[in-house]
C-alpha cells in the first residue's frame, strides 16, 4: 500500500518533467484533509495505479472523459494548483516572450501525444478492471 | 437609544441607503465581516511577486486549500474562492441558511456585501429596462449622477451610448488588454456587418478608478483583482460606510445579525443577535430599511411575519460562458501590467430590452482554473494553457428574467429559506455570437458554450417587487412595503424583474431613491 507522499511523487512524475520540491508533496497529503470532505468524487483506486506502475497520464484522460469529477483527476489536479503557486515551476504556466512557432509546435506535438495516450489509457482500463 | 432610522445590511444597497440618510439618525446593522489581516500585505504585481516568492500558497492557494473548491466541490467563482476573498461568503451557510434543489446561491455576510468580489460594471437602467417598474429613468437619474461623481467611474461615449446614458463626467476608460485592444479594432473595421446581427460592442462603464479620486488611488494594473480584497482603485461600498463612520455620521453596529422585526404603532422593534456575546437584544426606531440583500431580505420579511405559507417570486440572470480564441495570438507574450477582469460590453439588440454580455481575457485567474477543460492530457494541458491563455477570451452573457411561478423562495419550520426554481427560459444567442465574433476573427464551437446551474450570476431580485398598486408582499414605488407603515426595501428584492443588465448600480441608485422617500415621510 503506497502513502499519499508517494503517491503524489508517482502522479507528479506524470505532470512535470523535473522531481518537485518536498514542499510540493507535503501540500500534496494536506489538501486531501481539506478536498475529500464532502466532495463529490467518483473513486478510482489510485493506490493501484500506483502499486502497478499504470501511466496514470493515459488514465486519466480517458477518466476524464467520462467523469471529470473521478478521484484519479482530482488528486492530479492538486499537483496542478499546488505547482503553480510555486516559482521554480511558474515558467511551465507562463510564457514571459512571444514564441508563436513554439507555440503551435508545442499544441500539435500535444494533440498527437493526446491520441496516442487515448489509446493506451483505453487498453489499461480495460486490461484493469478493477480500478 | 431610539434611532430615525434602522438599516439592514451595508452592502451597496445598504450603505447608499444610510449615505443619502445621513444627518438623520441612522443606525446600520451588519453581520460585516472583513478581510483577514494577511490580506493588506499583498502588494505589488502578480507576476512580479511570483517570480520574486518561493511560493505564493498562502494567497493563490490558501492554507485551508480554498482554491481548489472546484475540484470536488460544486462550482465557485474563481474570486470567491480566493483564499483572501473567502471573507466575502463566510458564516452565511451556518448564519442565514438556504436549502434549494438545482439553484446555487452566493450570500455575503461581510462589510460592503457582495461587492468586495465584484466586477465592478456598473450599469444604468434604460427606460427599456424600466418597463412595467412603477418608476422611470428620470426618477433614478439624480441618483446614478450623484453616484458616478461618489464612486468614480471609468468609459467613454462610444457605441454603447444609447445602453449607457450620460449620467456625468466619467474617468477616462482603462487601458484595454492586449485581446481587449484586438477585438476593439476588428470590430471598428467590421462594425456595420457586425452591427447588421444586431450585436454592439463598446467599452465598460467600471467602477474602477484611472485617475487618483477622493484619495483613492488609480488603477496600478496589477493582475490582481482575482485574489487581493480592497484594492483603492476598484470601488467597494465598505469605502463609503467607513467614511459616514469616521465622520460620526452613522452609528454602525457590525457582528449583528438581525432576526426579526414588529412593527408597532410609532415605529419599528428589530431583534438583533450579538453575534460576539450571543445574545439577543431589541433596537427600535420610527423606520426600518431593508437591505440584507435580495435573499436574506427576504427571510427577514417572512420570518418577521411567521408566515410558512407564502411562496415570494424569485429572478435572477440565467447566464452562460462562451469561450473564444483568437489565433493570431496564440504563443504571445504574458501581459504583466493589466486589469484582470471585464473591460469590453457586448450588445445584442434584442425586445424589450437588450441583452448585455461581458468580454473577459485570462490573465487575472490561475491557470490551474481552466486548463482541465482542455482535451489533451494535463501534462499537455498545461502547455496548451500556457501558449492559449493570451489568445483566449470569455463572452460571459446575462439573460433576463421575469416572475414564474415554478421559481420562489419560502421559509421552512428550521428557519432556512427554501428556494424552488424550476424554470430557467431564455431564447440562447450563443451560436449568432459565435457566429459574429467569426467574422471578427475568433473561433468558438456552440459544444463549448458553459452554462451553469441558475443563480451563479449572483443577481437575484424580484421577491418583494415595487408595483404601481401593490399586493401582499409588494411594495410602492417608494420602497415601502405593502400593509407596513414604516418598513422599506432598498434592494434588488424591490426589482420588479430583471433585465440583463447587471443590477448592482441601479441598487444603489434606488436605495438612494428609497432613502429619500423614507427622509420625506419622516418629515424631511
Ligand atoms: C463575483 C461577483 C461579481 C459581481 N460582479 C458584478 C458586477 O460587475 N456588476 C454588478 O452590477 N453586480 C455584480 N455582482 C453582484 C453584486 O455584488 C450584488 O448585486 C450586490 O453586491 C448586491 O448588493 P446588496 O447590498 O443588495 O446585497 P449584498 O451585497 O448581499 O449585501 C448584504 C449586506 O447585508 C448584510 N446582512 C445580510 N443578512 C443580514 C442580517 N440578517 N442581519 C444583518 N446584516 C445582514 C451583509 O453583511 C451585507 O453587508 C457580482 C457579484 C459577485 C459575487
Amino acid at each position: 500500500m503506497s502513502t499519499l507522499a508517494e503517491e503524489g511523487r508517482y502522479l507528479a512524475r506524470f505532470l512535470f518533467a523535473a522531481p518537485l520540491a518536498e514542499a510540493v508533496i507535503d501540500h500534496y497529503v494536506a489538501a486531501h484533509v481539506h478536498l475529500f470532505t464532502g466532495a463529490i468524487t467518483r473513486p478510482v483506486d489510485v493506490a493501484k495505479i500506483v502499486e502497478r506502475r499504470l501511466d496514470a497520464e493515459a488514465v486519466e484522460l480517458v477518466l476524464r472523459r467520462r467523469d471529470p469529477m473521478n478521484a484519479l483527476s482530482q488528486k492530479m489536479q492538486i499537483l496542478v494548483y499546488v505547482a503553480e503557486a510555486r516559482r521554480e515551476l511558474y515558467p511551465l504556466f507562463v510564457s514571459e516572450h512571444a514564441r508563436p512557432f513554439t507555440a503551435f509546435v508545442r499544441l500539435a506535438w500535444g494533440v498527437v501525444r493526446a491520441a496516442y495516450k487515448l489509446v493506451k489509457g483505453r487498453y489499461l482500463l480495460s486490461a484493469h478492471r478493477d480500478l | 437609544m431610539t434611532y430615525e432610522v434602522i438599516i439592514v445590511g451595508a452592502g451597496a444597497s445598504g450603505t447608499f441607503a444610510a449615505m443619502q440618510l445621513r444627518g438623520k439618525k441612522v443606525l446600520v446593522v451588519d453581520v460585516g465581516n472583513t478581510p483577514s489581516a494577511g490580506a493588506a500585505a499583498l502588494q505589488g504585481n502578480l507576476y512580479d511577486l511570483r517570480r520574486a516568492r518561493e511560493e505564493m500558497h498562502d494567497e493563490l492557494i490558501g492554507e485551508a486549500y480554498e482554491s481548489l473548491h472546484n475540484i470536488s466541490h460544486e462550482y465557485l467563482s474563481p474570486k470567491l474562492k480566493a483564499p483572501l476573498l473567502r471573507y466575502v461568503v463566510d458564516e452565511t451557510a451556518a448564519l442565514s441558511p438556504i436549502v434549494s434543489d438545482g439553484f446555487y446561491t452566493v450570500t455575503s455576510h461581510a462589510r460592503g456585501g457582495m461587492a468586495n468580489a465584484w466586477g465592478a460594471g456598473v450599469f444604468p437602467f434604460t427606460d427599456r429596462e424600466l418597463k412595467g417598474f412603477p418608476i422611470t429613468a428620470s426618477d433614478l437619474a439624480p441618483y446614478y449622477r450623484a453616484l458616478t461623481e461618489h464612486i468614480g467611474i471609468s468609459g467613454t461615449t462610444d457605441d454603447l451610448a444609447a445602453d449607457f446614458p450620460d449620467n456625468g463626467a466619467l474617468q477616462p476608460p482603462l487601458a484595454l488588454s492586449r485581446i481587449g485592444t484586438d477585438l476593439l479594432s476588428r470590430y471598428e473595421q467590421r462594425r456595420s456587418a457586425v452591427q447588421r446581427r444586431g450585436i454592439r460592442i463598446g467599452r465598460s462603464r467600471l467602477a474602477v478608478l484611472t485617475r487618483e479620486h477622493h484619495g483613492r488611488a488609480a488603477c496600478e494594473y496589477d493582475n490582481l483583482e482575482f485574489f487581493k480584497p480592497h484594492i483603492p482603485a476598484v470601488y467597494n461600498p465598505a469605502y463609503t460606510l467607513d467614511e459616514l463612520v469616521r465622520d460620526g455620521q452613522i452609528d454602525y453596529r457590525p457582528r449583528s445579525l438581525a432576526l426579526s422585526y414588529e412593527e408597532r404603532e410609532d415605529g419599528v422593534a428589530l431583534r438583533v443577535r450579538d453575534l460576539t456575546t450571543q445574545t439577543e437584544h431589541t433596537v427600535t426606531a420610527k423606520k426600518i430599511v431593508i437591505a440584507a440583500g435580495t435573499l436574506n431580505s427576504s427571510r427577514l420579511v417572512l420570518r418577521s411575519r411567521n408566515d410558512l405559507s407564502a411562496r415570494l417570486p424569485l429572478l435572477d440572470n440565467k447566464i452562460s460562458y462562451v469561450p473564444f480564441l483568437q489565433p493570431w495570438l496564440i504563443g504571445g507574450a504574458l501581459e504583466e501590467k493589466s486589469f484582470a477582469t471585464a473591460q469590453l460590453s457586448v450588445v445584442y439588440e434584442r425586445d424589450p430590452a437588450p441583452l448585455f454580455s461581458t468580454f473577459y481575457g485570462l490573465t487575472g485567474p490561475l491557470r490551474s482554473d481552466y486548463l482541465l477543460k482542455f482535451p489533451l492530457t494535463l501534462r499537455d494541458n498545461i502547455a496548451a494553457a500556457k501558449y492559449l491563455s493570451p489568445a483566449m477570451a470569455i463572452v460571459q452573457v446575462f439573460y433576463p428574467d421575469v416572475p414564474h411561478p415554478e421559481n420562489h423562495v419560502s421559509l421552512n419550520a428550521g428557519g432556512a429559506l427554501q428556494i424552488a426554481y424550476g424554470r430557467q427560459e431564455a431564447e440562447l444567442i450563443e451560436r449568432e455570437l459565435i457566429r459574429a465574433f467569426l467574422r471578427l476573427g475568433y473561433f468558438s464551437h456552440p459544444s463549448l458554450c458553459q452554462f451553469p446551474t441558475a443563480g451563479n450570476s449572483f443577481h437575484y431580485a424580484g421577491t418583494l417587487p415595487m408595483q404601481r398598486e401593490p399586493g401582499p408582499y409588494q411594495t410602492h414605488a417608494s420602497g415601502r412595503l405593502s400593509d407596513t407603515r414604516h418598513v422599506y426595501i432598498a434592494d434588488g428584492a424591490a426589482l420588479t424583474w430583471l433585465p440583463s443588465k447587471n443590477l448592482t448600480f441601479t441598487l444603489m441608485a434606488n436605495a438612494m431613491r428609497v432613502a429619500d422617500h423614507v427622509r420625506k415621510d419622516l418629515g424631511g
